[in-house]
């Protein structure tokens, strides 16, 4: 086989190529010198782009990206505030107090009436608290202004019965809110990363309607922001052995440093890899998503050498943070709390096959 | 297209379309604005065939269109220039209640990276621009020769050449920068 081309070594990194191509190219660079370096620098190059890719997320702007409504977090009107009760409410006040005040002999059937009729208003009050409440669990906001660009009826309509907008505005402020909170909480556990997990935050509130489960999957409740964003520690239950030796091996001196500054003892499960040098992470199997811990997407902000083999420069909280798109599409930023190995040789695959299986555990943030 | 099929669409891909609009226009609203757009041409159409390279495609047929419209970058300029004004003021203000926002703020470092990166990014040709970034979004070879009216065997040469000046862009802008700071240190 002659020597591949820079586009092809690419196309074969990117599991882009004909099983036959992909398999000639692999033997060729097994025997090729100059083919493996080029392969080499590809994976830099790849790994290199990401990462530069990932550093236009954060949005300068104070942003409030749509946020799906839980029913928690639509703010319901006062009583008053709900016309149909507040008509029922004043029509019961008048009457009585004409009953009150005339005493005629017809009084009882004005009442009964009233009663019947402040009844009727109830009903009518319910059936639009349903509507409401309907229309609370709809995926996302965005999906709602989508159909109400669609539809024909006017907005406004729908919204003065419905939860409407200052309910959608508050939902939002609500979500952003936690999602702030949830970042300084982190934020004091880890160190300098505050804006990354409220953009984060907010990503992951603009996602939590399931984003790639399969349709016909029930959507999994989403779990509370707080509950996502924490400590973690990333293991991989398949695919380690000789590969997790490589990596402690190659552990470098600030990486034993940092791992002996954060008392870690070496570590005795043999599940453990590392996961600051992973660029993608793409499972081949179907992701379950009703468990929070299988994982499907993509872990940037891990990337720590370049194409030429010397370290970028990275500050800490950028290679012990990964973000993980997990399979229902939420955003969950974890800390490597374990971190066996900080150069990127020690978990480059020799074959563009991803790992098999990943699970996190949660534990608790080190003080 | 029923509801049932937009939700299905918007739940799949909403949020990389929003992450690769962002990418691209270096504005979160107006990344917004952009894939609600897009996904109401969804609607409108019976039958998606390749949907995730059709959406990303009108996506970036949208952005090119907007991009012509000057009404709308003196729309966002003025955006911009009043989210500053009220940025200013705000941190004026809580900075005289004794608040500070160094929290949230990226710092100076972070920063630089990110506008290094943003003008590497920039630097690039549109077509070697795009079709990294929906690589990035996990598109794959023919979607996004799909939705770049591309050759199937141009997108690796595509994606290689991106790849290396992006990096050697970043690089060299990263190495000017770092000799600008030697020199500041230096005479100081």
């Amino acid at each position: 086989m002659q020597h591949p081309d820079e586009g092809m070594i690419h196309a074969w990194l990117d599991d882009a190529l004909e099983l036959s191509e992909a398999q000639a190219i692999e033997v060729h660079v097994a025997s090729c010198a100059t083919c493996a370096a080029m392969v080499a620098e590809a994976r830099g190059l790849i790994a290199a782009s990401s990462r530069i890719v990932s550093l236009l997320d954060g949005v300068p702007a104070r942003v409030i990206p749509p946020v799906a409504r839980s029913r928690s977090m639509v703010r319901t009107r006062a009583w008053w505030q709900q016309p149909a009760v507040a008509a029922a409410a004043l029509f019961c006040v008048s009457t009585a107090t004409w009953v009150s005040t005339h005493r005629s002999t017809g009084a009882r059937d004005v009442l009964s009436t009233a009663t019947q009729r402040a009844q009727s208003a109830e009903t009518q009050f319910a059936n639009e608290q349903s509507v409401s409440e309907q229309s609370a669990s709809e995926p996302t906001r965005s999906v709602a202004a989508v159909r109400a660009m669609k539809s024909p009826v006017p907005v406004a309509a729908t919204a003065t019965t419905t939860t409407g907008n200052v309910a959608d505005a508050a939902a939002a402020v609500g979500v952003a809110r936690e999602a702030k909170t949830a970042a300084r909480s982190s934020e004091r556990v880890v160190g300098k990363s505050a804006a990354e997990l409220v953009s984060t935050a907010l990503a992951t509130a603009a996602a939590s309607a399931p984003a790639s489960a399969p349709a016909s999957a029930p959507a999994p409740p989403a779990a509370p922001l707080s509950l996502l964003i924490g400590c973690y520690e990333i293991m991989q239950v398949a695919d380690v052995g000789a590969r997790r030796e490589s990596a402690t091996a190659s552990m470098s001196s600030s990486a034993r440093a940092a791992r002996a500054a954060d008392g870690a003892s070496p570590r005795s499960s043999p599940t453990a890899i590392v996961v600051a040098n992973l660029r993608r992470l793409e499972l081949t199997g179907t992701p379950d998503p009703a468990n929070a811990t299988d994982y499907l997407g993509t872990i940037s902000n891990a990337v720590v050498s370049n194409a030429a083999g010397a370290t970028v420069r990275w500050s800490r909280e950028s290679t012990n943070h990964v973000r993980v798109v997990l399979a229902d599409g939420r955003i969950l930023v974890v800390r490597v709390v374990r971190e066996l190995a900080d150069t990127a040789s020690a978990m480059v695959d020799p074959a563009p096959t991803p790992p098999a299986d990943i699970t996190a555990r949660r534990v608790s943030c080190p003080r | 297209m029923t509801d049932e099929e937009l939700e299905r669409l918007f739940r799949l891909y909403h949020l990389p379309l929003v992450r690769y609009l962002t990418r691209r226009l270096g504005d979160r609203d107006w990344a917004e604005e952009v894939a609600q757009e897009t996904f109401l041409r969804a609607l409108r159409q019976d039958v998606l065939h390749s949907e995730r390279s059709w959406l990303f495609a009108v996506a970036t047929n949208l952005v090119r269109d907007e991009a012509r419209k000057e009404s709308h970058r003196r729309t966002r300029l003025q955006q911009l220039t009043l989210e500053a004004q009220a940025e200013a003021a705000s941190d004026v203000r809580e900075r005289a209640a004794g608040l500070s926002l160094s929290d949230e703020e990226p710092s100076p470092e972070r920063a630089r990276e990110r506008a290094m990166a943003r003008r590497a990014v920039d630097a690039l040709a549109e077509k070697d621009r795009l079709a990294l970034l929906m690589r990035e979004e996990g598109l794959d070879y023919r979607e996004i020769a799909a939705a770049l009216d591309l050759s199937v065997g141009s997108v690796g040469t595509t994606l290689s050449r991106a790849r290396r000046r992006l990096t050697e862009t970043y690089e060299a802008m990263q190495a000017d920068s770092a000799s600008h700071q030697g020199d500041r240190d230096a005479a100081s």
